[in-house]
């Protein structure tokens, strides 16, 4: 691989912010670390920068060891949240920045400066200082000063964080567009899961230093490995319940005297405490009617909010002792707030975890 | 107290301030250089004679042009050494830093005159090191007694605190990231100092050049004691105006012009400064 | 050990920073805020018991005597210091006169304050100490303090000395030190030091100028017998280039007796000008070893020398009465034989008072006792004719 965490860990006295991590990352690939703050995903994007070194364990680019390293000689190149432009430079000479420093010809500085300005909509703003630009415009040009050097990668730490939601879906766009212009790897470290599914190629969940899951970004969304991924990625209910049987088709859970249907047994013995996680889209509504129909539980609309196209049901689900979500697109059946309704999935849509192991 | 009441008594009270402790004095300083003295007598009488006489009798401007030479390479020396201290205070100072930088302000708790005659004791004929040097059979080092080089030391050791703090102050205000962010993309510790953190620095280097500058041109202690016969500077011999001579005219006008001269060394240097280079907005960090 | 010296010194050097004529303590000159001030201090002191006031030396403050005489008329004695002349001058002439009742000068400086009325007439017979006077420092002899118009008395001399000078006899010999022309003379390059005070090096390089021109019996500028602080343009001339030379002499400019003390005990120096202070805390330090070194002391060269005496005089804003009586008593007590005796020892002067009956034979000999009619010799301390061309002759001399 182009890329690769080999037994890497990371200790400050008493605290482990990396633990034993081991990625592999090839030549092409937009990979995400998606985790909450505090999981180590910023110390591990720090480790392959070579801002921070490693407790244990090496870092390969290119099939180079750079553990040892200085960040300067590791050809990389990074867009930081606060994007860190040099106040005292312009945009001009902030891309040229890192052209300088690789001692390129006035001629190659100016026509790839020229060609970043370009694609990132810089022109005009050349001899502008970063703070009499607006934050789009900062993010920008902290993005072409990370492209323009041609990098053995990119390091992205949360670079849309600091940017509206709108500008932020433009920029998503925009950003896995350059990383397939230039056929290098992103790594793309993020809290926002939403960001992580629209950009990557593959997902790494980080949680407590370690890596959850590795995976393509619809497995890690469709068959989360572990509780925590799927409590983490994707908006779910979730219940408590414990196993009454099971077979080879699946298990039977109990939910507060609810009986559930799940067709993946991942395991399970009759007896043990579970959690069941349920996307919300993958609940869906009828209108209350006698006939039977598994995984089915009887719930009073509590409130609906408007998502665009989808609409977004509270539902109380008073056997249940729980709430539970379902979205649904606006173009099926409509229902009302206060509506007694059916929320029903396919014995296939739950995942389910022994309790011990739940987030 | 409205937010108007507010801003007056705070903006006010520096004005009054200023004022009366220094725009007063500095005009009675104006009004005494026009006028002379006789024999410890002023004569109310208006000229210009004592200008002319600062401008043009060669002692004066010697004594300037002295001043100039020993305050450049004192202010420089002391700039650079200031940069050291406080970056390596800054870098590796740890959980010490505030510490560190406070012991450099520790020769301010003493008084100036206390620092000079420690100096003189130091620096001397028979002083610490030429009283060693001569003990052990070696030559005195002639150039560390009663010289310009003794009380350019002098000079040093009195204000080198002031740049280590101004500078350290400074650095503070620098965030270290975007050195992280030079790192990354491509200069090496050297190159990432000149490009980054010196630049974005240069307005607290330039404050502690001038802080340091500004007193050695009117220093009066250390030539005094430090500089030896060939050692008297602008402010020693200002000093001697309103003191031993009783001249307080011809003190004044040389009051006036240091005056002028410093405040045109500042204007110069800051017109020479592009504030945008430096990354300074004058707002604080945004 | 600077500390230890300064206590004994004279108050010619008392201060480490600042001589004598030293640093004005703000300009005086302009001080209207200076005068607000004084007048408000006398408001504020004329509403307190009854205050003797004085403006002095503080090394001639004796605190036990001053105990004494305040538990004895039953007043506050409250004394202000300076250091230079100047400095007392322009107190005075910014209304200090309402300020102070007593006040201490040296040299001609009190015939100028008497001149500005900034002080009054003294009455001797008020003050029978004044019996004891060295019979130079008698009002019949001592000319300096009687106004010649009116006979008027102004002053009471109490220290003498000379501005001499102190060598080490291992390092130039007796007969060249009896010269001022040693003090200029390149042999003793690098061994030498004078003075930091402009008068007075000024004043003793006329001495020579005009001994080797031999313009002192010529007429003078101000019609009176010569005097080195009224010399020519000519002179002045000479003594700048004199000065000049002597400068890649001097190893440096002594601005404290601490700092001669050391250039002299360590033999960094050979020779230097001063007031006999430090001849005399050598002489002490040589007798119980802890300085080596012949070290001697030329009390008047033989081009001529400068002296001076210290004087306390009542100012003008003193008016006849029980205030007058009370400055009076106090400079009678100041000047009795135990005080001076007290005063001579701590701070090292000579007094012009007679203490041969009170002092060993080795003190009269020490404090100069029997020499007091050399001080006839002596042209007094005294203020330059022009401090203007004088300040440009120390300014060429320390910018060449």
């Amino acid at each position: 691989m182009y890329i690769s965490l080999e037994g890497i860990s990371k200790r400050y006295a008493a605290v482990t912010a990396v633990d034993e991590v081991d990625i592999a990352i090839g030549k092409t690939e937009f990979v995400s670390l998606l985790g909450p703050s505090g999981s180590g995903k910023t110390t591990l994007l720090r480790i392959i920068a070579g801002l921070e070194r490693p407790t244990t364990g090496r870092v390969l680019i290119d099939g180079v060891d750079v553990t040892d390293l200085p960040p300067h000689k590791r050809g990389i190149a990074m867009v930081f949240q606060e994007f860190l432009l040099f106040p005292h430079r312009t945009v001009r000479e902030n891309l040229a920045f890192p052209l300088r420093m690789q001692q390129l010809s006035k001629e190659e500085i100016a026509s790839r400066v020229a060609w970043a300005a370009g694609i990132l909509s810089l022109e005009g703003l050349e001899d502008r200082y970063p703070n009499q630009l607006s934050g789009g415009q900062q993010q920008r040009v902290a993005l072409g000063r990370g492209l323009v050097a041609h990098p053995k990668v990119l390091l992205l730490d949360e670079p849309l964080a600091n940017l509206d939601r709108e500008l932020r879906q433009e920029m998503e766009v925009e950003i896995r567009r350059y990383q397939m212009q230039l056929g290098i790897p992103f790594i793309y470290v993020t809290h926002n899961q939403e960001e992580a599914m629209s950009m990557s190629d593959r997902i790494a969940v980080v949680s407590k230093g370690r890596i959850e899951d590795f995976a393509e970004r619809s497995e890690v969304y469709d068959h989360p490995k572990t509780a925590f991924i799927a409590q983490f990625v994707g908006r779910s209910s979730h219940f408590n319940g414990t196993v009454s049987a099971v077979s080879s088709e699946g298990a039977s859970v109990d939910i507060s005297g609810v009986k559930l249907h799940v067709s993946r047994n991942a395991n399970l013995k009759a007896g043990q405490r579970v959690v069941v996680f349920v996307k919300n889209e993958k609940v869906q509504l009828e209108a209350r009617t006698d006939t039977a129909r598994a995984n089915s539980i009887d719930c009073r609309i509590k409130d609906i909010i408007l998502r665009g196209a989808y609409a977004e049901y509270i539902l109380d689900a008073p056997a249940l002792g729980a709430e539970l979500v379902a979205t649904r697109p606006r173009s099926e059946t409509v229902f009302t707030a206060g509506q007694e309704v059916r929320a029903f999935w396919s014995g296939d849509a739950p995942d389910i975890f022994p309790a011990d192991k739940a987030a | 107290m409205t937010h108007k009441t507010k801003a007056v008594l705070l903006l006010g009270i520096p004005t009054a301030y200023l004022v009366l402790l220094f725009i007063l004095p500095i005009i009675s300083l104006i009004v005494l250089s026009f006028w002379k003295t006789e024999s410890y007598h002023l004569v109310y009488e208006w000229n210009i004679q004592n200008y002319v006489t600062v401008l043009t009798e060669g002692a004066y401007l010697t004594f300037l042009i002295r001043s100039i030479v020993v305050s450049v390479i004192v202010s420089v020396l002391a700039t650079a050494i200031g940069w050291i201290a406080a970056y390596a205070i800054w870098t590796y100072g740890g959980r010490f830093r505030l510490l560190l930088a406070l012991a450099f302000a520790v020769p301010f708790f003493t008084g100036e005159v206390l620092r000079v005659i420690a100096l003189q004791g130091l620096l001397g004929p028979v002083g610490l090191i030429n009283g060693t040097l001569m003990k052990w059979g070696f030559a005195p080092v002639r150039a560390l007694m009663y010289s310009n080089v003794a009380s350019g030391i002098g000079l040093f050791y009195l204000y080198l605190p002031i740049a280590v703090t101004v500078i350290y102050l400074s650095l503070l205000n620098l965030d270290r990231r975007l050195i992280d962010a030079a790192k990354i993309f491509g200069a090496g510790g050297f190159r990432s100092f000149i490009e980054i953190t010196f630049p974005l620095n240069l307005v607290g280097t330039l404050i502690a050049f001038a802080l340091c500058f500004i007193p050695c041109m009117s220093a009066t202690l250390s030539p005094r004691f430090l500089g030896g016969p060939n050692g008297t500077l602008y402010g020693m011999a200002m000093a001697q105006q309103f003191g031993e001579s009783g001249t307080w005219a011809l003190g004044a006008a040389m009051g006036v012009i240091l005056f002028l001269f410093s405040l045109l060394a500042v204007v110069l240097i800051a017109s020479c400064l592009d504030l945008r280079r430096t990354g300074f907005t004058g707002f604080g960090r945004n | 050990m600077t500390d230890k010296l300064e206590k004994s010194g004279h108050p010619q050097g008392v201060s480490a920073t600042i001589d004598r004529r030293g640093v004005l303590k703000g300009m005086g000159a302009i001080g209207a805020a200076s005068v607000a001030a004084s007048t408000f201090r006398i408001n504020y002191a004329r509403a307190q018991t009854r205050k003797l006031r004085a403006l002095m030396w503080e090394p001639y403050l004796l605190p036990e005597v001053v105990k004494e005489f305040e538990a004895k008329h039953n007043v506050e004695f409250a004394p202000t210091f300076f250091d230079g002349n100047s400095e007392a001058y322009n107190k005075l002439r910014v209304g200090g006169t309402k300020d102070f009742d007593l006040v201490q000068a040296d040299g001609f400086w009190p015939r100028l304050y008497f001149q500005e009325g900034l002080i009054r007439g003294v009455d001797y017979s008020k003050m029978p100490s004044t019996e004891n006077f060295f019979p130079i420092f008698k009002p019949d002899r001592f000319d300096i303090l009687v106004d010649k118009a009116s006979g008027t008395k102004f002053g009471v001399p109490f220290c003498w000395g000379s501005y001499g000078i102190t060598y080490n006899a291992d390092g130039i010999s007796p007969e060249k030190a009896s010269s001022i022309e040693c003090l200029f003379d390149p042999e003793f390059a690098g061994r030498l030091s004078a003075n930091a005070r402009f008068e007075e090096n000024i004043a003793l390089a006329g001495v020579l100028v005009t001994y080797r021109l031999g313009t002192r019996d010529k007429p003078r500028p101000d019609g009176k017998p010569f005097n080195p602080y009224v010399l020519t343009d000519e002179e002045l001339a000479e003594v700048e280039k004199l000065l000049i030379e002597q400068k890649k002499l001097l190893l440096t400019r002594y601005q404290d007796n601490g700092t001669l003390f050391q250039l002299l005990a360590s033999g960094a120096i050979v020779a230097a000008p001063e007031f006999a202070q430090v001849y005399r805390q050598l002489l002490a330090k040589v007798a119980e070893g802890e300085v080596t070194g012949d070290i001697r002391h030329t009390l008047i060269p033989k081009e001529g020398g400068l002296g001076w005496v210290d004087t306390f005089l009542v100012s003008s804003g003193v008016a006849d009465g029980d205030q007058f009586d009370l400055a009076q008593d106090f400079i009678n007590t100041m000047i009795s034989l135990d005080n001076m005796k007290v005063i001579g020892d701590r701070t090292g002067c000579s007094t012009t008072i007679d203490l041969r009956s009170v002092s060993t034979p080795e003190q009269q000999k020490f404090f100069l006792m029997d020499r007091t009619e050399e001080l006839a010799d002596m042209f007094m301390f005294d203020q330059p004719s022009s401090p203007e061309k004088w300040e440009r002759v120390w300014s060429n001399m320390q910018a060449a």
